[in-house]
């Protein structure tokens, strides 16, 4: 028996369960999109998405310069017989000097850590471009922009560590197995090559306005010139770099070596690729971190007290008359030496200098070459190009010494602190290398008695990737991470 | 509140139910009518006892004033009534021919048919399976409390009430039996009148109005709110208006707080301080600084300064009452506690609005409105050296603390301080920090009964919380190192939480012998988030106190958001009474979850076994009831971020040439398996009633939890260092006890007596994937696989070093030790001291509380009621780093007298071997001396009653007339050198997640818990 009673109860049951079910039971009801952060899921729909996630490619590449105290120069550059890492607080960079340091070391860690954020963040934007909405040429040419800058971290890390394990997508997920095992060589530069032959290939050849800096193709046969250099694959080099010096090439070398670190000068007719800095908030810290104390620099730290220094070897590598030695070292009142390559007369605030810094330049890719090709009448030429612009005189066959102990010593004094160094002096082979550090380690390290052998050659891998990656094994001669 | 408004709101409150309500008790009388009274041992009015004529369906419920009517028909010959109530004996009277009736009803102390409220429902005792707590209405509302959480300490086990700081107003930190989460929420959930909300959302509630707290602690109580049940669930009930009653209730409470000087630090007076300082001179070789050779007799105590009396008023005035048709409840209330440091307390307003409508036999329709508005307010804020408590202890005893001219003196200006500090005058005046908050519990439902036991209900409410926070520095604190600038920070932030619920509930009995209730349900909540603020400093004077005026300017803003939808069903069966079964499942899918695992199920199941309803045992003369319960379920714990799941990005700076540009960045890595920690809970307990006057309770409980969150290292070569994960695992047991006896109950005088212990362990099973210790702290405190949360890692100290101790080589600090200093274990035994998070730290307690308990003693002479609660912990120690800042002392601060006692002056006088020479600076050496027991009980209250004779009351035309004294903390038995051995520091980690205080660690000098007397009146007419 159904009363009205009963009918509006039925009806009131079925009308608020119903609509109530309805509003909430949508599987849309559990999807928020968090407002207070950009959300991945949400990220990666548009030109101007792909376009934001390529300036961060880039300034995932500047911190990886900058970070832990300049961990990359201090593997790169105060490994290498150029600079001497003084008295002080600062042990950590002291060990990298002097070939003491562990798989805990903070520059160790710092440069893996960063160089892998970076590579991440290629692997993102590489594996996220397929899922944006835009014009293809211009989506190509920011996968090629990662994948050159994926392809250069990798040379880095390949050099400073050895194999290592090669990620080629962006992690999604860190929930399950993280492991991964070092991978060879061989795949690592071939990967290196692939990806930069791919860039060369897409990039443009300029580019105009603001965005001016940004990786081009030129700077894509460059940075493969290197690689094919350091591979010791001289005829693929050649190939490489004859795309970057011929007749009527953009680039030339400017009048005075002082004004590649005019900060007037950014990314001028001589810069290939460099790092780029602005203030405010996103200056270069190079400056800051070699200027003594005593010149009153503001925000100069002297290195936390602990400066990096020029070693002696280094002065002495300088010819006289050869006007890069005033352009690259000062000294202060007490008459020591110091690094004045990045000085910024007008840097106002700590880490905050106005100029870049260089990763290929144009006398790079002429001493590159001229390398290459051996010893030549040409490779001649193009090392004097350099010489002349540094106000000295021509070399050629007829001068003492070894071609290469020739092109060597080029390389030392017109790239010194660029983080060229160390990467020269494992091209010159585990013999060479291993005599030349020695011979300087004996004398900035008077009485240390230390020396190296061919371990050394390689840094250890961080701990922290040790304790994490269960397939990841130690560097010959360091503490073994089981 | 002044007199004349009080009078003007009790007229208003007494106005409404006089216009709406004014239909009572009409109808034909029948035949015969019996009324009378019904009374309890005290002689007070029982209202809400059920009248029934045995054998009819004749039944009524007696007035507020405990008076009723019932009809008896010619044709019953010799008619008897049953009276029940809960919490009473029933009882049956005998007509008799009597017209007149006053009966009186026991007590019932076996609690039996008592209504217990569990999730989405409620429940006799008798039919319990799970284990559930109950406090009732007049076990707090006399307390002079701000919160009922502060009345809840000591009343029943497995709950620890820990006020971390006792600023009036703080929620304290409430775990139920123990904490079983490494870095996740430890909060249980709240629940009042069935809203799903949080610790200051049911603070907030007046507790006068509360007619029960419910606390729900093992998995086959709390699974009905999976994945939020696992830290246990606080159910409120507030009161409600029943049909045919009406009453207007008024309670008064007036009083004081005050500190107990028992309870302050006992610092050095300033004879003692400059013969210290005068020995550190000569330990140092330095000469003896003129402020000691120039003392002027000054000797101030500063913790006299920074304490006052502070008033303690709480009114609350509520008129409730119903017919068939309706049924309501208006309370409005007013708390006002000031805090006992200066310039700062705590105000409550509070309304509760709850009306019943029954608009048909079959459809009812309800609203409860609750809203509240709370100020807090501060006068300093809660650091180691500015908060008053610590600026008072620390304060050279021989600076003056006023001016000649009487204003507050400059502790600066005396030539002994060489760090600023601030005299805590000039702080309270300059700092002022308030919190403003907005609190509304709003629900509506309809109820409609489908066919006969099967109901409907659905609910809609909203839950509002709006919070202004406001810090003014002052121009008089410029000029101090500790606060060089004014400054204002604002913040406005607002949750609403809103929440629909829709349950069907069934209840049938087959064959008399199987009672079957079942419940089945479906809810969605959402609760969204949001805050703006803004700072400025440096300000022009004190006039214009907006951002406008200050400089630096700044602003931010953040929002936040998640979303629950569940289902769920319970099923209860008993059979014969003997054998209950309860199973319950709760399906939860949250937006806080990552995509892999947006849903998930919390099952229980328990079985009670009523062993005294069997044969065997119904005519026992000693066991009056007796019941084993068992249960074991799965809950979860979603304390975890909304967005913590997702994968995000974020903004950094860059540029090409001379052109900045905005990139974004890999910023959270997320974690789309991110899921709720689970609790697998068990309990088995055991109830007991015997004599008609014993009540035990008794239950073993573990629970482990596993996929506790931690900040799990990941390989770097993934572009990431680190990741939250559900990776953790503890466990957490023990036991807990309750027994309530009567031991005297006459006509005139009655005493009964409580006890309730609980014991609790904790042992960590699994951390991260290395399994590697947790640190925090720069490693003081470090939980490790197998011990406790948060153990304090320190050096041990095992005596003074004596002049012999260095001629023999016993091991010391590398530099700066002399004979007096303190003597550490080598712990490595390598001869040399390593710092205390070397190789000689060593493990040297922690501050989880191995026992709780609970003392009430209840005496009754005649109208004469006195309560006695006592309340306690044992077992805890904390790492008190109040005594490692007093022992730096290179600021010439005042220390505690610890230091003065027994402390080494010579080879000759070393001593008591304890305390070390004057000057010793513990700096970099965190030792165990400064490891403190926190063991300590507490007189929690002390309660004198006395209760009108209702012929007395009648007089006044009042229904009932109470008065009495309550003294809340009057005194703590502890060791513990400081104020409240329960405070702890705020968070300070980032490889913990979440935001709530370390365990074991404490920075800040403590206030005193706050002794509140008062006296108060409730009277109900």
């Amino acid at each position: 028996m159904f009363k009205r009673n009963n009918i509006l109860a039925f009806s009131l049951f079925i009308l608020i369960f119903s609509g109530l079910y309805n509003v909430s039971c949508k599987k849309s009801f559990l999807e928020i999109t968090p407002i207070d952060r950009v959300s991945k899921s949400a990220f990666f729909k548009n030109e101007a998405d792909l376009t934001a996630a390529i300036y961060g490619v880039y300034i995932a590449q500047k911190n990886l310069y900058t970070s832990w105290e300049l961990a990359l120069y201090n593997l790169e550059e105060t490994r290498s017989d150029n600079t001497n890492q003084d008295f002080g607080r600062q042990t950590e960079h002291r060990a990298v000097d002097n070939f003491t340091a562990e798989a805990g070391n903070t520059s160790i860690t710092g440069m893996w850590g960063s160089a892998y954020y970076c590579i991440n963040m290629c692997n993102t934007v590489i594996d996220h471009a397929a899922d944006v909405n835009m014009d293809d040429t211009k989506k190509n040419q920011i996968v090629s922009e990662a994948l050159f800058i994926r392809a250069q971290t990798y040379f880095q890390l390949v050099q400073d560590y050895g194999a290592i394990p090669l990620r080629l997508h962006e992690t999604t997920s860190l929930s399950g197995n993280n492991n991964l095992a070092r991978t060879s060589l061989d795949s690592i530069y071939g990967q290196i090559e692939q990806d930069l032959q791919t860039a060369a290939n897409t990039l443009p050849k300029s580019y105009s306005g603001s965005d001016v800096g940004r990786v081009t193709s030129y700077a894509a046969y460059a940075m493969l010139g290197k690689v094919y250099l350091q591979e010791g694959k001289k005829d693929l080099a050649v190939k490489a770099l004859r795309n970057v010096v011929f007749s009527g090439t953009p680039y030339s070398l400017l009048p005075e070596y002082a004004d590649l670190w005019n900060p007037n000068l950014k990314n001028s007719a001589e810069s290939i690729y460099e790092i780029q800095f602005l203030p405010p908030l996103n200056g270069s810290p190079f400056w800051n971190y070699f200027a003594p104390l005593s010149l009153g620099v503001p925000g100069g730290n002297d290195g936390g007290t602990s400066p990096n220094t020029p070693t002696k070897d280094l002065i002495d590598a300088y010819e006289p008359g050869d006007s890069r030695l005033a352009a690259s070292i000062g000294y202060d009142a007490t008459g020591r030496p110091y690094i004045l390559k990045f000085a910024d007369p007008g840097v106002a605030v700590g880490n905050d200098a106005h100029n870049n810094f260089p990763v290929i330049r144009y006398a790079d890719a002429l001493l590159m070459l001229a390398e290459a090709l051996g010893e030549t009448p040409e490779s001649y030429d193009l090392i004097n190009q350099v010489r002349r612009r540094a106000h000295l005189g021509d070399i050629s066959a007829g001068t003492p010494g070894s071609f290469i102990d020739k092109v060597m010593h080029e390389r030392q004094v017109e790239f010194a602190f660029e983080c060229q160094r160390w990467h020269d002096i494992l091209r010159m082979g585990q013999t060479k290398a291993i005599d030349l550090m020695n011979a300087n380690l004996a004398r900035e390290f008077p009485g240390d008695n230390i020396s190296i052998d061919a371990h050394d050659l390689l840094a250890p891998l961080p701990i922290t990737e040790g304790q994490t990656n269960d397939l990841c094994v130690q560097n010959p001669g360091y503490v073994p991470f089981k | 509140m002044s007199f004349s408004n009080l009078i003007i709101l009790v007229i208003f409150l007494l106005g409404i139910p006089g216009l709406c309500f004014s239909e009572r008790n009409t109808g034909l009388l029948p035949d015969k009518v019996i009324s009378g009274f019904v009374l309890d041992p005290n002689g007070a009015p029982i209202p809400n006892v059920t009248i029934t004529l045995k054998g009819t369906s004749e039944t009524t419920i007696s007035g507020n004033d405990g008076s009723f009517k019932i009809s008896i028909g010619e044709n019953i010959a010799s008619p008897v009534l049953v009276f029940s109530s809960i919490g009473y004996l029933p009882r049956e009277v005998e007509v008799a021919g009597r017209l007149s009736l006053t009966v009186r009803l026991d007590v019932d102390n076996r609690n039996l048919g008592e209504v217990v409220v569990i999730g989405y429902g409620t429940q006799k005792r008798k039919d319990l399976t799970g284990s559930i707590a109950t406090v009732s209405s007049s076990q707090i509302a006399e307390r002079p409390v701000s919160g009922y959480q502060d009345a809840l300490a000591g009343l029943i086990p497995g709950i620890d009430i820990a006020p971390r700081s006792a600023n009036p107003g703080n929620v304290p930190e409430i775990t139920i039996r123990g904490i079983g989460t490494i870095s996740g929420g430890r909060d249980p959930l709240y629940v009042v009148d069935g809203f799903p909300t949080d610790a200051a959302n049911a603070m907030a509630i007046d507790p006068t109005d509360i007619a029960s707290v419910d606390v729900l602690k093992d998995a086959s109580s709390t699974s009905i709110y999976g994945s939020r049940g696992a830290n246990g669930v606080i159910i409120i009930t507030t009161k409600s208006g029943r049909e045919g009653t009406s009453s207007v209730n008024l309670s008064v409470k007036e009083g004081f707080s005050r500190a107990n000087k028992h309870d302050f630090y006992k610092v050095m007076n300033g004879a003692q301080y400059t013969e210290w300082y005068k020995e550190k001179a000569q330990f140092a070789g330095t000469p003896i600084p003129s402020w000691i050779t120039n003392w002027d007799g000054t000797s101030t105590n500063w913790q006299d300064v920074i304490y006052r009396n502070a008033p303690f008023q709480n009114i609350t005035i509520s008129t409730s009452g119903g017919t068939k048709k309706l049924s309501y409840l208006f309370s409005g209330g007013y708390l006002d506690q000031g805090d006992i440091l200066l310039k700062s307390g705590y105000q409550k307003y509070t309304a509760l609005a709850k009306l019943d409508y029954h608009a048909s036999d079959r459809i009812s329709l309800g609203l409860n409105l609750a809203p509240s508005y709370t100020i807090q307010k501060l006068s300093a804020p809660e650091d180691d050296f500015s908060s008053l408590t610590g600026d008072a202890v620390l304060l050279p005893p021989i600076i003056p603390v006023y001016n000649k001219d009487g204003t507050p003196s400059d502790p600066n200006s005396f030539g002994i301080l060489a760090n600023q500090m601030v005299n805590p005058l000039t702080i309270a005046e300059n700092y002022q920090k308030s919190f403003r908050n907005f609190y509304l519990l709003s629900n509506a439902y309809a109820i409609v009964k489908i066919i006969k036991g099967l109901e409907f209900k659905s609910s809609i409410g909203a839950n509002i919380t709006d919070s202004r926070y406001r810090l003014f520095q002052k121009e008089g604190m410029r000029g101090q190192a500790l606060y060089p600038v004014t400054a204002l920070e604002l913040n406005s932030a607002r949750t609403v939480n809103w929440l629909n619920e829709n349950t069907l509930t069934y209840n049938t009995t087959i064959n008399e012998d199987h009672k079957i209730q079942g419940l089945l349900g479906f809810s969605s909540q959402r609760t969204d988030f949001d805050i703006v603020g803004a700072n400025a400093n440096t300000f022009t004077g004190n006039l214009a106190q907006t951002i406008g005026f200050g400089t630096n300017q700044s602003a931010f803003s953040g929002n936040s958001a998640n979303s629950l939808v569940s289902y769920f069903a319970r099923v209860n069966y008993s059979y014969k009474d003997r054998y209950l079964l309860t199973a319950t499942v709760r399906r939860d899918g949250s937006s806080r979850f990552g995509s892999n695992h947006l849903y998930g199920t919390f099952p229980s199941v328990a079985a009670g076994w009523n062993i005294s309803n069997e044969k065997f045992m119904a005519n026992s003369k000693i066991i009056d009831h007796m019941k084993i319960r068992a249960s074991y379920g799965s809950t979860g714990s979603n304390f975890i971020g909304d967005f913590t799941s997702r994968a995000s990005m974020t903004a950094v700076n860059g540029s090409f040439g001379n052109t900045s540009v905005v990139g974004f960045t890999n910023a959270d890595p997320g974690n789309p398996d991110l899921t709720w920690e689970k609790a697998k809970q068990t309990d088995i307990g055991l109830d007991i009633g015997a004599f008609q006057r014993i009540n035990l309770t008794f239950d073993y409980f573990s629970s482990i939890s596993n996929g506790l969150l931690l900040a799990v290292n990941v390989p770097p070569s993934t572009g990431y260092g680190s990741n939250l994960q559900n990776i953790g695992s503890m466990r957490k047991w023990g036991y807990e006890a309750s027994v309530n006896a009567s031991l005297v109950r006459s006509k005139d005088f009655s005493w009964d007596f409580g006890f309730n212990a609980t014991h609790l362990k904790q042992k960590v099973l699994k951390l991260g994937p290395t399994g590697a210790p947790l640190y925090q702290f720069f490693a003081v405190l470090v939980t490790k696989i197998g011990g406790p949360l948060e153990q304090e890692h320190a050096l041990q100290q095992i005596g003074i070093l004596s002049a012999k101790d260095f001629a023999d080589g016993v091991a010391h600090k590398p530099v700066g030790d002399m004979p007096g200093d303190f003597k550490f274990l080598d712990a490595n035994k390598d001869g040399i001291i390593d710092a205390f998070n070397g190789a000689d730290g060593v493990l040297v307690g922690d501050n989880n509380p191995r026992w709780l308990f609970g003392v009430t003693t209840n005496l009754r002479y005649k109208n004469f009621n006195l309560g006695i609660l006592l309340q306690g912990q044992q077992g805890a120690k904390i790492l008190d780093f109040v005594y490692q800042i007093m022992s730096l002392h290179n600021n010439n601060t005042n220390m505690d007298t610890w230091f003065w006692y027994g402390r080494y002056i010579s080879e000759t006088d070393p001593g008591n071997g304890v305390v070390p020479r004057a000057g010793y600076n513990d700096i970099g050496a965190v030792s165990s001396w400064e490891v403190q027991k926190t063991d300590y009980l507490r007189i929690r209250n002390i309660n004198l009653t006395y209760t009108f004779p209702i012929s007395v009351a009648k007089k006044i035309s009042l229904n009932e007339l109470k008065a009495f004294i309550s003294i809340e903390n009057l005194y703590t038995f502890k060791g513990y050198r400081g104020g409240n051995p329960q405070a702890v520091r705020n968070g300070f980690d980032t490889q913990i997640f979440g935001d709530h205080r370390t365990l074991s660690l404490n920075s800040v000098a403590t206030a005193p818990i706050p002794q509140v007397f008062t006296f108060g009146v409730n009277l109900s007419f």
